[in-house]
């Protein structure tokens, strides 16, 4: 299934949705083909949104001991953020995860090229929706980018303690290929996790590094029915 | 030693059910999903399954297991999908 449709080789598309000119949301659907939800993208169009802006900021909060750059968000930080790198960058793309109508996490790419992606901002902000919400977001966004641009593998990197993303990802055939000792680097409030060269000490913290191939996600989606 | 895990884990997920609005069906006993496809935990719901089953095992039969971690997720098939393949996973962590 997934080698029968045609491909997009540029990351023009990214640009065109996160300008607007490209209106993109893709189907959650459980394997059943019952409608869970929908992963929707922001845009600039979202920048001027006071509520969604201070959702995502509480949400980068609450999520924050998950990923390798950790600082407490503002809602003024999470609007530059938005506009001066997610919006900024045609290798990426930010999701809403949407239980029905109702956004309750992100979900993105990023390092989008013509072979590959990488997997970006999973966060579940809010407990609402379908048990397998997430999951089946993950699945419909990985299927998405293996179908519209032909990548040969999607990558995702986790901080070995974050079980729940692990999880997921393994769910969906993601396998781990490498593991990094990392050290923690504090300047002023932001503490970023950096691996750690061979003579340096480890803070304790590790970084997984997980590929699905092309070839494995379409027998993982055969094994589910799909 | 594995039926003896599986009354643990279903007793753990009963006293959980009360807690979810889609309830573990431990009526199914080993069959019963737990994550993925048909599952009833989403990913933080598992984390803190794993984490009251670790500590169940731990109090009632005395074994220490760590079911949460990256050794979990090298099995080809998640150890997760129901409460039988945990039970699995679980007898097979012990030493």
């Amino acid at each position: 299934v997934l080698s029968s449709l045609s491909t997009t080789t540029s990351s023009d598309l990214a640009r065109d949705v996160i300008g607007g000119q490209h209106e993109l949301t893709i189907p959650i659907v459980d394997a059943k083909g019952i409608s869970l939800g929908s992963l929707q993208p922001v845009t600039r169009h979202h920048l001027r949104d006071d509520t969604l802006l201070a959702q995502l900021t509480r949400w980068r909060n609450t999520a924050r001991l998950s990923f390798f750059t950790q600082f407490e968000a503002t809602k003024e930080g999470t609007h530059t953020w938005l506009r001066d790198h997610v919006l900024t960058d045609g290798g990426r793309l930010l999701f809403l995860v949407n239980a029905g109508t109702h956004p309750v996490g992100t979900l993105g790419f990023i390092r989008l090229t013509g072979r590959s992606a990488e997997l970006d901002n999973l966060i579940r902000g809010e407990r609402i929706g379908a048990a397998t919400l997430f999951l089946h977001a993950e699945r419909s966004l990985v299927r998405w980018l293996f179908l519209t641009f032909g990548l040969q593998w999607i990558e995702a990197a986790v901080l070995a303690g974050n079980f729940a993303a692990l999880q997921l990802h393994h769910s969906l055939g993601f396998e781990v290929k490498r593991r990094a000792e990392l050290r923690r680097v504090v300047d002023g409030d932001t503490t970023v996790l950096l691996p750690a060269s061979g003579n340096e000490q480890g803070s304790g913290d590790a970084a997984l590094y997980l590929t699905l191939d092309r070839e494995v996600f379409q027998s993982t989606e055969q094994e589910l029915g799909i | 030693l594995r039926d003896r895990i599986v009354e643990v884990l279903l007793d753990v997920a009963r006293e959980l059910n009360g807690n979810l609005d889609n309830p573990i069906a431990v009526d199914k006993g080993s069959e019963a999903p737990l994550y993925g496809q048909d599952g009833s935990l989403d990913s933080l719901g598992l984390v803190s399954f794993v984490a009251a089953v670790e500590q169940a095992l731990d109090e009632r039969l005395e074994l220490r297991v760590t079911l949460a971690d990256e050794r979990a997720v090298s099995q080809r098939h998640s150890p997760f999908r129901t409460i039988g393949t945990l039970a699995d996973y679980a007898a097979s962590q012990v030493v």
